[in-house]
């Protein structure tokens, strides 16, 4: 059971590290971006690559942070109905909930796989003047699949823990979870 | 041996806008092909972006995701050199009714059938078009005036203008025309006279310059090689009959429409400038000395520039 | 299959899985993903990944972190403090004057920043508390902040405009010029509403007591409060409009000006590294979880594209013969009803990859129609009993003030909003006239 505790938080570290480090990225488009501006409009001599590399750089942004937005749960959803299920309710709404997420994530980790390995095998490039290698981007859509599995297996645990704990101890304080 | 009775649903990916002129041969080109092979053959065509934009659509038939889709070869440089090569060469003079007429001499039809089989399409057809011109906000009346310009360019074209030392900016496709007209660049190049009617971009820089700075853009009908060599042979030659007649009628098309637009444009106050001799010679000279250096680095478009060269020869031209 | 049973079942999956808490990025794409498998086979499941990569790397798109990063800053700098007590001085002696300078707060904050959130917030925390101190009646406070604070949507820069405008193939510059004058209109609807209700009633909003009015001198040092939110406006909107960068770069070079904003402010590196860290991990979040929505929306639009919903749509009001003017008013109804338990994001990936092509079928201009959805999505941040607005601000009124007294208080606000919306439709130039003339 320990042993399991830790895992989860292991999971859960990979995510939150990773999405803190990636949110810094920002700081790379936006500075990038006001150099294109500065070099085009003041000294005349616009870059070829800021464009392209800022939008491989916001591949990463995106892809590797959804794991870390799941694990904090702000991956919106309507839940006017949601939030007005028992505890119990809610643990078991959770698990499918993961459970039809690996279906999703799933699939995206497989078909990135099949589309990034297709580019790393023809050593695919850009078709721009700037013709990066693109299998670098490419690669982002099965990690960031792989890391929203990793963190709904994670979740899945999470909710049936907290159903046995449910059923176990009938006279749990439920409160708590709700204050999350 | 594929049964008789078998029918094949294509899935079609089209990057042209509703009312182009591709668009519309092309939707008649599928009805036909359904009428001919007496249903056997049925292709959904998708609306521009309905699945994805146009520079996905060559690898996406390529790996079998949908069987056909218009492109444009420009897009394939990472993926197949020689195809972005034969897009519109930069100071290549031919004509879209030239272009058409080389790519369907018996040589060169299979030398692009047999480029595109190595990365599993199948060359379908090509839709022909005016080739690239450049659209300003001041007219071009001299070397210095276009060395001045900002322009918006991609491609081979922004590979040449570079060699001439021309800034070139790129900027997403959706933001040419606010960036013109509020001066954030000088210049587009665009895809002919009608594109830059159809996105309003005369509105904002009235200046259309002749003649075009590319030989007619090829762009292109694909399939996916596996769909294709799955038909039976008189479903292979009543789609290729079609093929044929669709890529006549958009040049068709694009004939009739072009005198229109010159028309409407000029009405609405758009100019047609007549580059200067010494910028057409520069940029031909330019372009020219690329298609012996640059494009050398890749044996197929070596191969493709030899029959453009010997079709120059053929059609009298001197470079 | 039918493609009408294909969509009801669809539809019945996507009310089924928000029922059970499903985030809709999930739903949708769960949802797509599934009828692309039974429908089309495996294979057609690669058409995924290079739509995926458009959105990951589009350059337009990477303007929400940028405009979000700029909403983060401006909440934790302190501007709209100074703002608020220039108002305070100069229209605290008039009636109404209060609720009416937070309006314009609200359409200054609303010309920096890019989400809503921020103007709600911060109003909600300086300008509510100050309002019921001075006797303003809680209906009114808590309206005109909830109202003001969903110009957000509509002034430019806007977040909700930037992800309509590419799902639907708009300039990004021209949407955010359609946005202004209405954007304008609406405030003013929201001022004269105000004013005349403050006189008609002088206990709603009672002007200040005398000996606490500001002297003129005192009204004129403070004026230079503005500067800060006006150097802003102009390194976003300034730099768009006299061709300096586009909307995208705009957004990046606000953002680094709000970063020198509040290094100015703080005058310490390690106070502006805090502000800036939390600012960043934010907009992360945030950013993440729109563009994981538009993902899952893609599996989803490719359905419905598949399937030739729109044609359909289009060829049952041919036959019923139809008035493309009903066909339109219909559609903002459902915006208005979807917006009651949705938020703006969930209702544009529903809606848009089958509205926009048949609202272009039927010859309507898709730029007016895009800002008409967005004044409909400021109704659906208020609309009970799911809005934003409403759960905050239950958040930061007093204990006696109920969450039915806040409903009471939005409705005459959602009510300037839907004439705001009824004169657009009347008159398109309202919308259409500044994109129009920018050509000059
Ligand atoms: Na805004
Ligand atoms: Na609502």
């Amino acid at each position: 059971m320990q042993s399991l505790e830790k895992f989860l938080n292991l999971i859960e570290k990979i995510n939150v590290k990773t999405g803190r480090a990636f949110a810094f990225l920002i700081f790379a488009f936006m500075i990038l971006m006001v150099y294109e501006v500065v070099a085009r409009y003041f000294f005349k001599s616009p870059t070829i690559w800021v464009h392209e590399l800022c939008g491989f750089i916001f591949a990463a942004y995106i892809a590797l942070t959804g794991g870390w937005v799941l694990k904090e749960k702000g991956h919106v959803s309507v839940d006017i109905i949601y939030q007005n299920f028992s505890q119990k309710g809610k643990c078991l709404a959770d698990m499918a909930v993961s459970v039809i997420g690996f279906f999703m994530f799933g699939i995206l980790f497989w078909q990135g796989y099949k589309f990034a390995w297709h580019a790393i095998k023809t050593g695919q490039h850009s078709h721009t003047l700037f013709a990066p290698p693109l299998w670098p981007v490419k690669i982002m859509i099965p990690l960031g699949a792989w890391l929203f599995i990793i963190q709904l297996a994670a979740n899945l645990c999470r909710s049936i823990l907290e159903y046995r704990k449910l059923s176990l101890e009938p006279l749990y304080d439920h409160t708590k979870r709700s204050e999350q | 041996k594929a049964h008789a009775d078998k029918t094949y649903k294509f899935t079609m990916q089209n990057m042209f806008s509703l009312n182009h002129p591709i668009s519309i041969a092309v939707e008649k080109m599928g009805k036909d092909i359904t009428a001919e092979s007496k249903g056997r053959i049925n292709i959904q065509i998708l609306p521009a972006g309905a699945l994805m934009g146009g520079p996905n659509i060559f690898e996406s038939v390529g790996m079998g995701a949908i069987n056909m889709g218009t492109t444009c070869s420009c897009y394939h440089d990472g993926i197949l050199p020689v195809a972005a090569t034969a897009f519109a060469l930069p100071g290549d003079p031919r004509d879209v009714e030239q272009i058409r007429d080389f790519i369907y001499q018996e040589e060169v039809l299979k030398f692009y059938r047999d480029a595109y089989s190595s990365v599993d399409v199948f060359y379908g057809a090509p839709m022909v078009m005016d080739g690239y011109t450049i659209v300003s906000k001041k007219p071009i009346q001299s070397w210095d005036d276009l060395k001045k310009l900002k322009v918006r360019a991609s491609g081979s074209i922004a590979k040449t203008l570079q060699k001439m030392e021309i800034p070139t900016v790129f900027i997403p496709f959706s933001e040419i025309y606010v960036a013109l007209s509020r001066g954030t660049i000088d210049a587009e190049i665009s895809g002919s006279h009608t594109e830059s009617f159809l996105a309003g971009t005369y509105e904002v820089a009235k200046y259309q310059t002749v003649p075009d700075i590319t030989g007619a853009q090829n762009c292109e009908l694909i399939l996916n090689l596996k769909s294709w060599n799955e038909l039976p042979d008189d479903l292979k030659q009543i789609f290729e009959k079609n093929l044929k007649s669709c890529s006549a009628h958009v040049a068709e098309l694009f004939a009739s429409e072009n005198k229109d637009i010159r028309a409407k444009m000029e009405a609405k106050g758009a100019r047609y400038v007549e580059m200067p001799k010494e910028v057409v010679k520069k940029w031909t000279t330019t372009a020219l000395r690329m298609w012996d250096e640059e494009l050398a680095k890749d044996p197929m478009s070596v191969r493709y520039i030899e029959l453009v060269k010997k079709d120059l020869k053929t059609r009298g031209y001197d470079l | 299959m039918n493609p009408g049973l294909i969509v009801a079942l669809m539809f019945l999956a996507v009310v089924v899985l928000f029922v059970i808490g499903t985030p809709v990025a999930f739903t949708l794409g769960i949802v797509g993903i599934g009828t692309l498998l039974l429908a089309n086979g495996p294979q057609f499941l690669l058409i995924l990944p290079p739509s995926i990569l458009e959105v990951m790397t589009s350059i337009i798109l990477l303007a929400i972190p940028l405009f979000i990063f700029i909403g983060c800053m401006l909440e934790k700098s302190g501007i709209a403090d100074e703002i608020f007590d220039m108002i305070y001085k100069w229209l605290g002696p008039v009636p109404g004057g209060l609720a009416i300078g937070t309006v314009f707060i609200c359409v200054v904050f609303a010309a920096m920043v890019g989400v809503v959130g921020a103007a709600t917030v911060t109003m909600g925390l300086i300008a509510l508390p100050a309002m019921l101190k001075r006797n303003y009646k809680s209906s009114l406070a808590v309206g005109c902040i909830s109202g003001g604070g969903a110009l957000g949507f509509l002034i430019p820069p806007s977040v909700t405009m930037i992800v309509y405008a590419s799902l639907s193939n708009l300039s990004i510059g021209k949407m955010f010029l359609g946005g202004v004058i209405p954007g304008l209109l609406l405030a003013f609807l929201f001022i004269l509403y105000i004013f005349t209700r403050s006189i008609i009633d002088p206990t709603l909003a009672p002007p200040i007591p005398k000996e606490e009015r500001a002297s003129w001198g005192e009204k004129i040092t403070v004026l230079k409060n503005l500067f800060m939110p006006f150097f802003l406006i102009f390194s976003i909107m300034g730099t768009i409009f006299s061709g300096m960068a586009t909307p995208t770069e705009s957004a990046a070079v606000g953002a680094f000006v709000s970063v020198m904003i509040v290094f100015f402010r703080e005058k310490s590196l390690a106070d502006t590294m805090k502000v800036v860290k939390q600012a960043a991990e934010k907009s992360a979040h945030l950013t993440s979880m729109v563009l994981w929505i538009i993902i899952g929306c893609l599996a989803f639009s490719a359905v419905v594209n598949t399937l030739g919903l729109p044609g359909i749509i289009k060829d049952m009001i041919d036959s019923m013969g139809l008035n493309p003017w009903v066909v339109l008013i219909a559609m903002q109804i459902s915006f208005f009803l979807l917006g009651m338990v949705m938020d703006d994001l969930p209702i544009i990936m529903i809606t848009v990859p089958i509205y926009v092509p048949l609202i272009t079928m039927m010859g309507f201009d898709p730029l007016w129609f895009g800002i008409l959805f967005i004044v409909n999505m400021q109704m659906a941040y208020l609309t009970p009993p799911f809005g934003f607005v409403l759960f905050y601000m239950k958040g930061v009124v007093p204990p006696e003030i109920s969450m039915g007294h806040i409903y009471r208080s939005v409705w005459p606000f959602i009510g300037l909003q839907a004439l705001c919306l009824i004169l657009l439709m009347l008159f398109p130039e309202l919308i259409l006239w500044l994109p129009s003339i920018v050509n000059l």
